[in-house]
């Protein structure tokens, strides 16, 4: 079962190393950080299974493991930082920082001003227009929908 | 190697199955029923994985057989229901969706009514589905598993010191 332990380290590793990162570089895409940190977590924990001499199987399940743990960080703090519901849910239980309450309806502002760092829109004289990179994030969404037959 | 090559085989005939039949069946079009279809299938080849590594490789390689299946189907299944929620309903990706359809001024206003609507329109909707789940009771007053829920995302917010962009 080492290699169970190896796999808790690693994550373990990679979720607070990003936590240190995101403070000395918050400017950066967390997201990019974050996969960069997985990236080099696997490649070490691959050594360490080498080194020790792990069964092909137990390789496998450990890195597979890892990925998946990584993924679900993942979604997980993207998904606390951009859902509607856990907004809400947070602005009812007093959660929200009080300097900045959270408005009766959620607001565009601070997605579109995300989208124009992410370069996803671009600002124009008049208001916004779609960047080339959020044209096909429109247009995958539209084949995605279309895929899942969801209602339009 | 064969294991990994069964599991693989499994996940496609999962992933087929929707594909080609039941993505068209109206039941299979709801957040709870395409999660069950996900849920129980990994339940299910979890559970033939480990009971399969018992009977022909022994204990140790039955446990990492157990966690490798585990580990791919949930790899896929969180992608396959992360791209099916957020084509449906993704707030950013309906602000993208709403800069694009203005396409005779190819522009649209950060305090246009339409962004505000959306808005609304989200926050009714999320109200409902936080009641439905138990997170907020009739009077839209917390749960003691919203209370839960809430303090594991607030835990989440601050390790990777983010902040939620709905404000």
């Amino acid at each position: 079962m080492t290699w169970l332990l190896s796999v808790i380290s690693a994550l373990t590793g990679v979720i607070l190393t990003h936590a240190v990162l995101r403070r000395l570089r918050p400017a950066d895409n967390s997201v990019v950080q974050f996969l960069a940190l997985a990236a080099l977590g696997a490649g070490l924990l691959a050594w360490v299974l080498t080194r020790t001499a792990t069964p092909p199987v137990q390789q496998l399940a450990a890195l597979a493991l890892l990925t998946f743990g990584c993924e679900l960080y993942l979604f997980l703090f993207t998904f606390a930082i951009s859902s509607v519901s856990l907004a809400l849910l947070l602005e009812k239980t007093g959660r929200n920082d009080a300097s900045a309450p959270v408005a009766q309806a959620p607001t565009p502002a601070a997605r579109v001003e995300r989208m124009l760092e992410s370069r996803l829109l671009l600002r124009t004289p008049a208001g916004y227009a779609l960047a080339p990179a959020g044209r096909v994030i429109v247009r995958t969404r539209q084949m995605l929908r279309n895929f899942f037959l969801h209602e339009t | 190697m064969r294991s990994l090559l069964l599991i693989t085989a499994y996940l496609l005939v999962h992933a087929g199955l929707y594909g080609g039949w039941l993505r068209h069946r109206a039941a299979l079009r709801g957040e709870r029923t395409i999660f069950l279809y996900h849920f129980l299938s990994w339940i299910i080849s979890v559970g033939g994985a480990g009971a399969w590594g018992l009977c022909t490789q022994g204990l140790p390689a039955a446990g990492a057989l157990t966690v490798l299946c585990g580990s791919l189907h949930g790899i896929y299944s969180l992608s396959f229901l992360e791209l099916w929620s957020l084509s449906q309903g993704s707030y950013s990706l309906s602000i993208l969706t709403a800069v694009e359809r203005d396409s005779t001024l190819e522009s649209l206003r950060p305090d246009a009514a339409l962004l505000g609507a959306i808005g609304q329109q989200k926050r009714a909707a999320r109200l409902v589905s936080l009641q439905r789940l138990g997170l907020l009771n009739a009077r839209e007053a917390v749960t003691p598993p919203g209370r839960l829920a809430a303090a594991l995302i607030s835990g989440i917010i601050t390790l990777s010191n983010g902040r939620n962009l709905n404000r």
